[in-house]
Formats: C-alpha cells, sequence, structure tokens
C-alpha cells in the first residue's frame, strides 16, 4: 500500500516531468486527499509557464556581465580614492601634530640655563620662527651628557622604529576605515 | 567506426567555475537554463508580468556580482531563487507594502476549451493570491520544492534552515493553500 506521505514527497519530482508508477496512481484516484494535494502541486508547477522573456539568454548575459564588470570598476576606483583620502588624511595628521608640539611645547627658555638644542633644532626646522622648549630633565645633565643625548636623537632611524610609515596600500576597506576613524577620534 | 559519446552538460559548477575566469559563454549559458524559471518563480511569488524582466535582470546581476557567495551546497537554482525572494522583499518594501500582485495580468492560455481554461486560469490567480499570502519561508520552500524540483536539504542549505524544517514550513505552505484555493 502507499503512503499518503510518500506519495507527496514524489509529486514535485511529478510534476516537474516524472512519473507515477502504477500503485501510486491507483493510490491517488482513491484518495481525495492526495487527489486535492496533486491538483495543487500541478498548477503550482506551471504556474507562470507563458512568462517569456523579452531579451534573448545572450543579449541578457551581455548586460549582466557588462553592469557586474562596471560595479567591479566602480568599487575599485573607490578604494583608490580612499587609499588617497587615508594618506592625506594621515599626512595632514602629522602635520597638525608637528604643529602643536611645535606651537605649544613651553615657553621662553630661561637665563642661565644650558643651552638648549632642541630649540636650535626647532627654529632651523621651522626657518625663522625661533622658538625654545624648557626641559627641565634635562636642566641637571652635564656637557658629556647632553652631547650624549644629542647624538642619540641625530642618530637616524633604523628598521625597526616605529616611525616608519604604515603601509596603506596593504590595508583593505574596513581597515583603512579604521584608521581613519581613529584618527578623526 | 567511432562510438560517440554524447558529451554530458556542463554542471552549473562548472559554468561558474568557467564565468570565474573570464569565460562570458558560461554566463550565457547559466542565463539560459535559469532566465525563464527565475521570471517563474519571480511570477508565482507575486511580481507582476510587466516587473519580471528587470526583476530577472536584478537578480541575476546580484548572483553574478557575488557568485563567491555560492559554495555550492544548495543548487545554483535555489541559491538564485533566493537572491531573487530577497529582491522582491527590498521592492516591496520600496512601495510601502502594496502588494505586486497585478489582477490585470492574468496568465491565460489560448487553448481549445475556453471554459476549462478560464476555470484552470482562475484557480491560477486563486493559488498566486494564496502564495502571496503565505509567509515568506512557506513560499519559497513551497516554491523551491514544486517549480525548482529541489529537495529539501537543498532549500534548507539555500534558505539557512534546517531539513526537516523545511518539511514543515512545505507542509504547512501545503495546507493553507489547499484551504484557500478550494
Amino acid at each position: 500500500m502507499t503512503d499518503c506521505e510518500q506519495l507527496s514527497d514524489r509529486m514535485p519530482a511529478v510534476a516537474l516531468g516524472g512519473q507515477w508508477t502504477a500503485p501510486e496512481s491507483r493510490h491517488l484516484v482513491e484518495c481525495d486527499e492526495c487527489g486535492a494535494e496533486w491538483r495543487l502541486v500541478q498548477t503550482a508547477a506551471g504556474l507562470g509557464r507563458t512568462i517569456t522573456l523579452r531579451e534573448t539568454p545572450g543579449a541578457l548575459a551581455g548586460r549582466i556581465v557588462a553592469r557586474v564588470a562596471a560595479d567591479r570598476l566602480r568599487a575599485r576606483t573607490r578604494r583608490t580614492w580612499m587609499r588617497v583620502a587615508v594618506s592625506m588624511a594621515a599626512a595632514a595628521a602629522v602635520v597638525l601634530g608637528v604643529r602643536s608640539t611645535v606651537g605649544h611645547g613651553g615657553g621662553p627658555r630661561p637665563e642661565g640655563s644650558h643651552p638648549d638644542t632642541l630649540a636650535s633644532a626647532a627654529a632651523a626646522g621651522s626657518g625663522a620662527a625661533a622658538r625654545s622648549f624648557r626641559l627641565s630633565e634635562l636642566d641637571q645633565l652635564g656637557t658629556a651628557e647632553l652631547q650624549t643625548v644629542l647624538d642619540g636623537l641625530d642618530a637616524p632611524l633604523t628598521d625597526g622604529s616605529t616611525l616608519e610609515p604604515i603601509g596603506m596600500g596593504d590595508l583593505n576597506d574596513q581597515e583603512l576605515e579604521r584608521v581613519l576613524r581613529s584618527w578623526e577620534g | 567506426m567511432h562510438a560517440t559519446a554524447e558529451a554530458e552538460p556542463p554542471s552549473d559548477a562548472h559554468l561558474v567555475a568557467a564565468y570565474r575566469t573570464g569565460d562570458e559563454s558560461a554566463a550565457t549559458e547559466l542565463v539560459r537554463r535559469h532566465a525563464t524559471p527565475l521570471g517563474r518563480f519571480l511570477y508565482s511569488s507575486g511580481a507582476g508580468t510587466s516587473d519580471i524582466d528587470d526583476l530577472v535582470q536584478e537578480a541575476l546581476f546580484r548572483a553574478f556580482r557575488r557568485l563567491d557567495g555560492w559554495r555550492g551546497e544548495a543548487s545554483f537554482r535555489s541559491w538564485l531563487f533566493t537572491i531573487a525572494g530577497n529582491l522582491l522583499k527590498d521592492e516591496h518594501r520600496k512601495r510601502k507594502g502594496r502588494t505586486v500582485l497585478s489582477i490585470e495580468d492574468r496568465d491565460i492560455v489560448d487553448h481549445a476549451d475556453p471554459h476549462a481554461d478560464l476555470a484552470a486560469s482562475e484557480t491560477e490567480e486563486r493559488l498566486r493570491a494564496g502564495l502571496a499570502q503565505l509567509p515568506r519561508l512557506q513560499r519559497e520552500v513551497f516554491l523551491l520544492r514544486v517549480q525548482g524540483g529541489s529537495d529539501y536539504a537543498a532549500i534548507a542549505a539555500a534558505l539557512g534552515t534546517t531539513p526537516g524544517a523545511a518539511r514543515v514550513h512545505y507542509h504547512h505552505a501545503m495546507k493553507r493553500l489547499k484551504e484557500m484555493v478550494a
């Protein structure tokens, strides 16, 4: 005897081109529930059978492929602009950082203190805008010790320095956005 | 004499892989296989016939744009139908809940027996209206099964549910449609 549930499971496959076996056909005639379900499945399987698309598959595929290519190009351009924006923001952040450090570094150098080479470096770096820094922790140092500090400051940055520029080109969009957000606070 | 073995048509997975390597004819073959069933799915889900072409193109565009999202657990067609279901939901939202089903878009068949055709057409309209009233998951499971021919495992993979839950949704849909269409 054919089980109703088993028959129900077979209905979509038969509606899409399969065949009933003789016992299954008999069951459909005898069981009202299964008969009603089968008619419904047949109707649903044939729903929209007169739908025809305006374009041929070739034309439609061509249009879709072109849209996908244009979309990818747009995304790539957006990424490039994002990188440029991040680089400019980074440069602006560095400039602002330097300016704020130079601008609010401290008051004028008191008389009688040690020659402050940082002040002269800042003055040299910013042209005529001669400013001085008061670094009280250097006040107690002797000439030899100060020279050692200066030598350390003058030494070139090594590869392991944290001041090395970040490779922005290696970051993905999410990482770039995160960097931007962190800079913007 | 050579025995010419009939070449098996390439699978959807094969065509997708070919398209990814730049073979545009693979895209054409995928569109040829699935565009019309996709249109029927959209129509059965409540889209008006005048919108079908645009919706089919948009659904295919979305699918091709993120082909990496298809991992082969569900059939390509089930996956495509799911994208079309999402698209229809977006469209429905854009129209602020106004139903997409249009009563003038009758699917009239030109057969010899006009009375039988009219009855069939009315049954189809009632079925379409009934499908439009079903919860989305029930409707999609039902259509993936009766139009897509997918089994419960493939439907579950496409819709992110379990085969058991898909079976339950199908039977709920069947019960409600029987009541609506009868």
